[in-house]
């Protein structure tokens, strides 16, 4: 029973690494954009909650409403102001800019928040959950963040597949210049992107925040699983991403049962263990698009 | 009234000039057919009028207005498109979606899908594919991918259509069965300027023809007379002038 438990929360968590690893999957989907700097985006995301939390005495959910476009407004404008200039057949330049971003985020961090521990709490749900039986409980929390990223998937699928923008996506993801001649101002679409590539994170963030304590240089370890939940599921595929999210977490939490039972290895190990398994025998992801 | 499409003093060296000192001047109901050997800089100067390329010194004008320093996407929003030599579809895409990209993003201010579906059907219809409207675009023939080219194009509303080549590879029934779709465009309104070395397929449409070699126009006017002309004897059919 401890071994199935150790299944349902591990899909609760995988909805966490899902909703980290979709603004990731969109941009390099949408423009073979690689973001280095999208953990320490989510963890931006989670500071600006902090500060509206405290400034407004708002509810870390209700500071979505805030947190959110302004995160939104700030992938678009570094996509136009920055981005745009790297973007191309190459992915290095996008690596190296985003690197560097990263890096200045952490430090700007640091400065204004000081390197200390921080939390986002939302009062006694925390620690409330549901008794499936005697063994499982599944936490409201990690519930919520399953639900949220399974919906943000969801919406961000029906977008691309039904939506005049989501074609438009889909055009210049499979060739910009002949977008450009059908009219689309590809730029300006790579923008609104990673527009919502940032507010997606940014909502990862949060609910990041809300689940543990963070501080300004945890980006990379969430960037770290962010790609292998892509990388498992399959680059640019929606619904890759998710079971790639979910796999990833059942295995962490698997390994966290077998330390806990066994007392030896962990969670992240045999995660990256499953990682390096698909990408040995299926490098193009799970439900991944094979590479021309 | 300005002319519907102007190219003046156009010059483009990749290394070598391709296009040089080019002049040209399309009007309102025009259909212009190009000639002239392979690398005679036809197709760079369809990339240098569609905004592919940019010109090295020149400007181009569409109504009388400058677009030598805009985007392609600014030019198709101008009222130019044009086909490519090989086609490229979007090949995870319908037929369909393929051409609402165009009728949704190609007239001056995007549209609503629901607007943009009517203008999909029409340019299908014009360029005959609305049978394959729901097939993969990756998966068409030749002569269907041809078509959704011009669909594509003809989904944005076009005031001028460049077309590159559009005959190429085809069967002789094949080219014959293009030549009366885009014969009914320009009958249509819509102005044409077509590369195409398959001459007896332009002269089926054009009323003008420019010959070009190594960048520069060496003959242009009436069809008949610029293909019997010597200059064009000579370098565009490797025939030597008697």
């Amino acid at each position: 029973m401890e071994w199935l438990n150790a299944v349902v929360q591990g899909i609760m968590l995988g909805g966490l690494f899902a909703l980290f690893a979709t603004g990731l999957s969109l941009a390099f989907g949408v423009m073979r954009f690689v973001n280095l700097a999208h953990g320490d985006l989510a963890i931006l995301g989670a500071f600006v909650a902090v500060s509206v939390t405290s400034a407004l005495g708002l509810n870390p959910f209700v500071s979505l409403v805030i947190v959110v476009p302004v995160m939104l407004a700030a992938g678009y404008g570094l996509q136009l102001g920055a981005f745009n200039f790297t973007v191309g057949a190459d992915p290095l330049p996008s690596i190296l800019v985003t690197f560097g971003l990263g890096v200045v985020i952490q430090n700007a961090l640091l400065q204004t928040y000081s390197a200390d521990s921080r939390g986002l709490d939302v009062g006694s749900i925390e620690v409330e959950s549901i008794a499936i039986t005697d063994a499982i409980a599944v936490g409201w929390i990690p519930l919520i963040t399953l639900a949220v990223a399974i919906t943000v998937l969801l919406g961000l699928q029906l977008m691309l597949s039904r939506t005049a923008l989501g074609r438009a996506f889909r055009a210049v993801s499979d060739d910009p210049a002949t977008a450009r001649l059908m009219g689309i101002n590809d730029r300006n679409l790579y923008a609104v992107a990673m527009g919502i590539a940032f507010a997606t994170v940014a909502i990862a963030g949060v609910f990041l925040g809300i689940r543990q304590s963070f501080g300004p240089t945890d980006g990379p370890a969430q960037l770290l699983y962010a790609f292998e939940a892509v990388v498992i599921g399959g680059l640019g595929s929606v619904w890759g991403t998710l079971i790639g999210g979910l796999l990833l977490g059942v295995a962490h939490g698997i390994g966290g049962q077998v330390e806990v039972s066994y007392g030896y290895g962990s969670g992240p190990l045999l995660g990256h263990l499953v990682f390096l398994a698909v990408l040995a025998t299926k490098p193009a992801g799970l439900l991944g698009r094979r590479t021309e | 009234m300005a002319p519907l499409l102007e190219v003046v003093d156009v010059e483009k060296s990749f290394g070598v000039k391709v296009v040089d000192a080019l002049c040209l001047q399309v009007e309102q109901g025009d259909a212009l057919g190009i000639v002239g050997p392979n690398g005679a800089g036809k197709t760079t100067l369809l990339n240098l009028i569609a905004g592919d390329l940019s010109c090295d010194r020149g400007s181009i004008l569409i109504e009388g207005e400058d677009v030598t320093r805009t985007s392609p996407d600014w030019r198709c929003r101008r009222g130019l498109a044009r086909t490519a030599q090989i086609p490229r579809p979007f090949e995870g895409m319908t037929v369909f979606e393929n051409v609402l990209v165009g009728a949704v993003f190609g007239a001056g201010v995007p549209m609503s899908e629901a607007h943009a579906t009517p203008v999909a059907v029409e340019a299908l219809e014009r360029a005959q594919l609305l049978s394959s409207a729901n097939t993969r675009a990756g998966a068409l023939p030749l002569l269907g991918r041809k078509r959704m080219e011009l669909a594509r194009a003809l989904a944005t509303r076009p005031k001028i259509l460049l077309l590159d080549e559009i005959a190429g590879g085809l069967t002789e029934a094949e080219v014959l069965e293009l030549v009366e779709t885009i014969r009914a465009i320009h009958a249509g309104g819509v102005t044409i300027v077509w590369i195409e070395h398959i001459v007896h397929a332009l002269l089926a449409v054009v009323d003008r023809i420019m010959a070009m070699s190594f960048g520069i126009k060496i003959a242009e006017g009436d069809p008949a007379e610029v293909m019997a002309s010597p200059e064009v004897q000579e370098v565009y059919l490797g025939v030597a002038p008697e």
